[in-house]
C-alpha cells in the first residue's frame, strides 16, 4: 500500500478541483477505509493478514462501503454510498502502481487468486514523494485563502 | 436498495457475507501463499524449490556472504550476498529453500521506510477520523450518523 496520506493527497488533488463528490468528507473516509479495515488488524496481529484480506479487494470494498451506508439516513444513503465507493477505488487504483517480488493484489477475489499489478513504484519510493505532495496541497490552499479574504 | 426497509437484515446479510469471505480467505491463503514456518515443517517438500516470502520477514544477522531471517519467530540462514543489509531490516525474499534448513538468494528487496510510512499513515487515519467526526455525529435514535447542524449545507 502506499501510505495513507498519498491516498488523501491523491484524493483531494482529484476531489478539489473537479468537486465531483458532493460528499467529499467520506470520500476521504473511502480513500483510506481498504487500509484501515486491514492493516489496523494486521499490522498488530500478523496471523489475522488473510483473513481481513477480503477488505482489500473491490467486492470487499463495495459490500464494506454498502454496510457502512446503511450507518447513515436514508435520504443521503445513496451519496454516503457512492462518495465511500469513489474514494475506496481511486484506493485501490492507486495501489496497483506499487512494485513487490509478485503482483499484489487479487482483483477477481473470490472467483481468482490471481494477482495484478502495473508495478512501477516501490513502496519506499511513494513514502519519499509526501514531502512533495504536502506541498502541493498548501500551495493550494493558500492560493484559496487568499482568494477568500 | 437503499431503503430502511427491512434494513437490520440488510446490515446482518452484508456482516455475513463479509464473515464468509473473511473465513474464505483466511482458509484458502493456507494453502496458496507459503511461509517461513511451513516450509521448516514440511522440509521435504519444499526441497529444492523457489520461495517468496514478503510478509513481516526480519534480517536477525548478517555476515560476509550469509544472513539469517526471521519470520512469526521461525528462523533460517540465507546464503548470498548480503549487500546493504543490517540487523531490523524487513526485506521481501524470493530464494530456493533447501532441506537441510537453508535458503540461497534469488532475489532481495529491502523495505525501507517502513515505520516511517505506517507513523504517516497514522498521523492521515487520526486526520480522517477528525474530519469525520467535525462533520457526523453517532445517535442512537436510529442507531446512524448523522451530519451535525452547524456542519449542514
Amino acid at each position: 500500500m502506499p501510505d495513507l496520506i498519498t491516498h488523501l493527497s491523491v484524493s483531494y488533488l482529484f476531489n478539489k478541483p473537479l468537486k465531483a463528490i458532493r460528499y467529499s468528507t467520506l470520500f476521504y473516509c473511502g480513500a483510506v477505509l481498504p487500509d484501515l479495515a486491514t492493516r489496523a488488524v494486521s499490522i498488530p496481529y500478523h496471523p489475522a493478514e488473510f483473513a481481513v484480506y477480503p477488505l482489500h479487494t473491490p467486492l470487499g470494498v463495495v459490500l464494506l462501503c454498502l454496510l457502512l451506508s446503511f450507518f447513515f439516513a436514508e435520504a443521503e444513503r445513496k451519496q454516503v454510498f457512492i462518495s465511500l465507493i469513489a474514494g475506496s477505488s481511486l484506493h485501490l487504483f492507486l495501489d496497483l502502481f506499487q512494485k513487490h517480488l509478485q503482483p499484489g493484489y487479487t482483483l477477481l477475489f473470490p472467483f481468482s487468486w490471481k494477482a495484478f499489478e502495473f508495478g512501477l513504484l516501490w513502496p519506499e519510493t511513494i513514502v519519499s514523494m509526501v514531502p512533495l505532495w504536502l506541498v502541493i496541497i498548501f500551495v493550494i490552499e493558500f492560493r484559496l485563502w487568499l482568494k477568500r479574504i | 436498495m437503499f431503503s430502511d426497509n427491512h434494513r437490520y437484515i440488510k446490515i446482518f446479510l452484508l456482516v455475513l457475507i463479509l464473515v464468509l469471505l473473511c473465513l474464505y480467505s483466511y482458509r484458502e491463503s493456507k494453502s496458496i501463499y507459503i511461509d517461513l514456518g511451513m516450509c521448516l515443517a514440511n522440509a521435504g517438500q519444499f526441497d529444492g524449490k523457489e520461495i517468496l516470502l514478503e510478509n513481516y520477514v526480519y534480517v536477525n544477522s548478517v555476515s560476509k556472504d550469509r544472513f539469517e531471517i526471521e519470520q512469526e519467530g521461525k528462523k533460517i540462514f540465507v546464503v548470498g550476498a548480503a549487500e546493504g543489509l543490517a540487523p531490523g531490516d524487513e526485506i521481501a525474499i524470493r530464494a530456493v529453500f533447501h532441506r537441510q534448513g537453508y535458503m540461497t538468494l534469488q532475489e532481495l528487496h529491502i523495505n525501507k521506510l517502513r515505520n516511517i510510512k505506517i507513523i504517516i499513515s497514522l498521523a492521515a487515519a487520526l486526520f480522517v477520523a477528525g474530519l469525520f467526526l467535525i462533520r457526523y455525529r453517532f445517535t442512537l435514535n436510529g442507531f446512524q450518523f448523522v451530519e451535525r447542524a452547524s456542519c449542514r449545507t
